[in-house]
């Protein structure tokens, strides 16, 4: 017997140089590190996120080695909400890498995995009275973001009788747009200065560090080095007026993934900096901006998309295939918005996990919601499927696991390849018990036949 | 071949006059299908409509449908023939051809009725 | 003697025409003997696939948002095939992915290329051009980029219309009006992405300068042409070359200031009381090179000269008052021609 393809036809479309709409993968992608996909999905299930501690270690390593090497005194810490299942963490954590949180939930998290209260540093601008107290109980770095934050927890230190590390949160304009404005104190009008001023005037506050977080997948090597620039300025002004040394300088994360945003028209990998690019401007900002060495800050970065987006895969599978009503194709699949949220802003690369021929389609992929906004892909380019086919979705590891939504289906099972080969479920699927056990039904509705 | 040199074009309707071909297939009840008049179809697949200047490309399983079509083949038997040889379903099978049958009369390769 | 085997793109020689069969059309009357060319295309028909007596062989190459890792697969199968010596790419969109391939594909291919780096060619991209010519004194008509229209909105009032509404990396557009403005904003945004640019109309004769840079600041060869004729697509239909050593002076500086390595096109107004404005600079040669090839100096050939290091003698000579008169043609081609680009990828 002769393995089956649909029969299919195509019309060769000429329009000179079309610019969009090619095939990129020419070959299946049958294995993660090693271990085949059907195997993966034979014993997990589909859809199924699969994790490759390989590759974390080896980013984290190359991230540490270009920022190591140009600048004295690094630390990463590991920015819980890109994903922060624990076994993810504990990788970051075994690397070396402190932890970036931005609730009581994750500093929990931080917490139960073991990591050092004075190695948490405690982002956000959601920090109750209670997660301050606990902030300063495990003496973590707290990074102040709006000055409401700043008199209650002057209120707070004032009450313990302990004193306080904390950092400010500042935003700036580094030519980037949009500008993040609305977290922390602005640079240029000099609220940040005011900030300063007020923390640097309380005895039991120690302003250790200056933060800042420019934005997310930023492009530009140039906004770090102003932000960079910015910080340092900063940093010699509060040294000149108050004889006080800054001790870290935290340049936040946002360093692009090798995804493909929506509406670029080069492969996301081609275009993003690299890891030294990032490395050279934001250290050859610091080291060039007049603060002696000796008293160089040190450098943290909490770096969350670029670090884990590559190591993690979806798996799915074909559920149909049909034709709109205005001739396109369409493919549904067993995953959609729900486990990748970033389908909103990414093309995501998906590449069929069997062999496949020449043959290919230009088609719309749809997740199996029942929402019209349910689509992984508006236009790709694909190998002829078929229902029940495997397909990898690559680079989904940041925000997946984390913005996932419970909303029709459950979460699926995610495993974790190790170095060896071995494969680990690090989350196991959700039932309807988990839902269940959440509930509370009021007595009179615990049965359906009328009152 | 008349058309194009040097090249193994089959001009369908050249071999054999127009076939009316009667789809006995569940949905397509009483149907008739031919392949239009003067349909060339190469061997790699390459289809050109000379009625419309519009070419194509299908792939082998593609080829045998229309090749099967044109030799008169009902439905029923050109679905035979694929599941004898292939590895597939009916049932997949069948939503398949629909699909390719509503191309090809989309692209006007083949006329219904 | 040993075959040359140089692969270009560009084959599109249309009414907007790429500049891959002017290149290919220099590098024959050249001197570059025995030479093999071999045709790098996106579109089953672009001409240049076609034209036989220039073109030895074509294959199709993936559209560049395939990314460069699916460009560089693909060379390599075709250099297993024709063993390529030099590559020419002649189309902006691509450069990217064959500057970030280009060591690779010495290195492993030993396929040589002749192109800027990184760092000099986003010096001119649109949206950094204007400071890029402030720090060498070259003028650039005003210049604003818009994230949104009501940003756009805001400069274009400051401004008033008439003014040029410019994609990101393509198009550019004329608006007289707010409703224009606001059409073609959402338009180029929605194909090219953000940000929009605006640029202030210069008014003025459009002078061009086709040049080679050898990559350490000098230029190799510089031809200045003024457009006679331009078609409703803003392409030149006709030109003449000039005698201008203000324009050459500063093409020159261009060219020294950017370190360019390759060919480029700088495209000029010249107001009426001889001030030069610098519209764009292009990163390949322009579709008209071969005005330089007939009035005397053959810069695509120099350009494989010396992407196989060999030196090549700055040429200042050009014969003044050469004119280019493009025409279009209808080549007659065979359906099997065109199924077999389409079937086998190559013909
Ligand atoms: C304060 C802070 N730090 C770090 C990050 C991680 O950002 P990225 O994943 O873009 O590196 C974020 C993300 O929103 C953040 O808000």
């Amino acid at each position: 017997m002769l393995p089956y393809e649909r029969p299919i036809i195509t019309r060769y479309n000429p329009g000179i140089t079309n610019k969009f709409g090619s095939k990129v993968d020419y070959f299946p992608f049958t294995q993660i590190d090693g271990v085949p996909v059907k195997r993966l999905i034979d014993a997990y299930g589909s859809p199924c996120f699969v994790l490759s501690e390989r590759t974390i270690r080896d980013t984290y390593r190359n991230a540490l080695r270009a920022f190591s090497t140009r600048y004295p005194k690094v630390q990463f810490a590991w920015s819980y909400k890109t994903n922060y299942l624990n076994a993810v963490c504990q990788v970051f954590h075994q690397e070396g890498a402190w932890a970036e949180v931005v609730s009581m939930f994750e500093y929990q998290k931080a917490i139960l995995n073991g990591v050092p209260g004075e190695q948490i540093l405690f982002n956000g601008p959601d920090k109750t009275a209670d997660d301050l107290r606990i902030a300063l109980q495990n003496n973590s770095l707290i990074h102040i973001d709006h000055f409401d934050e700043l008199y209650l927890l002057s209120e707070i230190v004032r009450d313990s009788g302990k004193k306080a590390r904390v950092a400010i949160r500042i935003n700036m304009d580094t030519g980037v747009y949009p500008q993040w404005d609305r977290f922390g104190f602005n640079y240029e009008n000099e609220t940040a200065w005011e900030a300063v001023q007020k923390i640097m005037g309380q005895s039991n506050m120690i302003l250790t560090g200056l933060h800042c977080h420019i934005g997310t997948y930023m492009l530009s090597t140039r906004a770090y080095h102003l932000a960079a620039t910015k910080l340092a300025q900063l940093a010699l002004r509060i040294k000149g007026q108050y004889g006080h040394r800054i001790a870290y300088i935290d340049i936040g994360g946002g360093f692009a993934s090798g995804n493909t945003l929506k509406g670029s028209y080069l492969q996301g990998s081609d275009v993003i900096p690299t890891m030294d690019d990032y490395a050279e401007a934001i250290s050859t900002a610091l080291l060039g901006s007049g603060i002696p060495t000796a008293e160089l800050p040190s450098l943290y970065l909490e770096a969350g998309r670029a670090l884990i987006d590559d190591a993690g895969y979806l798996l799915g599978s074909v559920l149909a295939i049909k034709r709109l009503s205005d001739g396109r194709r369409a493919t549904i699949m067993d995953f959609g918005v729900n486990l990748l949220f970033t389908s909103f802003w990414y093309d995501h690369r998906i590449t069929p996990a069997q062999e496949f021929s020449r043959h290919t389609e230009d088609m719309v992929v749809y997740g199996p919601l029942c929402m019209n906004i349910d689509v992984v892909r508006e236009n790709i380019s694909l190998p002829l499927l078929n229902r029940g086919d495997h397909v990898v979705v690559h680079r989904v590891g940041a925000y997946n696991m984390t913005q996932w939504m419970q909303f029709i289906s459950m979460r699926p099972n995610v495993v974790l390849i190790d170095l060896e080969g071995g494969v680990h479920l690090v989350r196991a699927r959700e039932t309807v018990d988990t839902l269940n056990q959440q509930e509370q039904t009021p007595a009179h509705l615990l049965s359906i036949s009328p009152v | 071949m008349p058309l194009c040199q040097g090249i193994d074009f089959i001009i369908i309707n050249d071999i054999k006059p127009p076939i009316q071909i009667l789809l006995l297939g569940a949905r397509n009840e009483n149907e008739e299908m031919k392949v239009n008049k003067n349909i060339a179809i190469s061997e790699s697949g390459f289809i050109f409509n000379p009625g419309t200047g519009d070419s194509f490309s299908t792939n082998s399983i593609g080829q045998e449908v229309i090749s099967m079509l044109n030799e008169g083949k009902t439905r029923d038997e050109i679905t035979q023939g694929i599941l004898v040889r292939y590895e597939v379903e009916k049932g997949i099978l069948e939503k398949d051809l629909d699909d390719y049958f509503f191309m090809l009369g989309t692209y006007h390769i083949v006329q219904n009725g | 003697m040993k075959t040359l085997n140089i692969a270009l793109t560009g084959l599109n020689n249309i009414d907007s025409p790429g500049p891959g069969i002017p290149v290919a059309r220099a590098l024959r009357s050249g001197g570059l003997d025995p030479l093999r060319i071999i045709g790098l295309a996106y579109d089953n028909l672009e001409p240049g696939l076609y034209m036989h007596e220039l073109i030895d062989r074509s294959y199709q190459i993936p559209y560049p948002s395939a990314g460069s890792e699916a460009l560089f697969n693909r060379l390599k199968a075709i250099h297993e095939i024709e063993s390529i010596d030099v590559v020419i790419p002649n189309f902006d969109a691509e450069l990217h992915n064959f500057m970030r391939i280009s060591d690779r594909l010495r290195t492993e291919l030993g396929i040589q290329s002749f192109l800027p780096d990184h760092h000099s060619f986003e010096m001119r991209q649109k949206t950094a051009l204007a400071d890029w010519g402030e720090k060498l004194g070259i003028k650039v008509p005003a210049t604003r980029t818009a994230f949104s229209w009501s940003e756009a909105r805001q400069i274009a009032s400051e401004w008033g219309y008439p003014l040029m509404v410019k994609g990101k990396y393509y198009d550019a557009y004329m608006a007289y009006d707010a409703d224009q403005a606001a059409a073609y904003f959402y338009k180029l945004s929605a194909k090219w992405g953000l940000p929009v640019l605006l640029q202030q109309i210069v008014k003025g004769s459009e002078v061009n300068v086709t040049a080679l840079g050898d990559g350490s600041g000098a230029c190799i060869g510089a031809v200045p042409m003024r457009k006679m004729f331009i078609t409703d697509k803003g392409k030149a239909w006709a030109g003449i070359t000039l005698h201008d050593d203000r324009l050459l002076e500063i093409a020159r500086t261009a060219v020294a200031g950017s370190c360019w390595r390759g060919g480029c096109e700088l495209e000029f107004i010249k107001t009426p009381d001889d001030h030069y404005y610098l519209i764009e600079m292009n990163p390949r040669f322009p579709a008209w090179v071969y005005l330089a090839v007939g009035s005397g100096q053959n810069h695509p050939e120099a350009l494989v000269r010396l992407a196989l290091g060999e030196a090549v003698e700055p040429m200042t000579h050009y014969e003044i008052g050469k004119m280019f008169i493009r025409y279009s043609y209808d080549q007659i081609v065979d359906l099997k021609e065109y199924e077999h680009i389409n079937t086998h990828g190559w013909l």
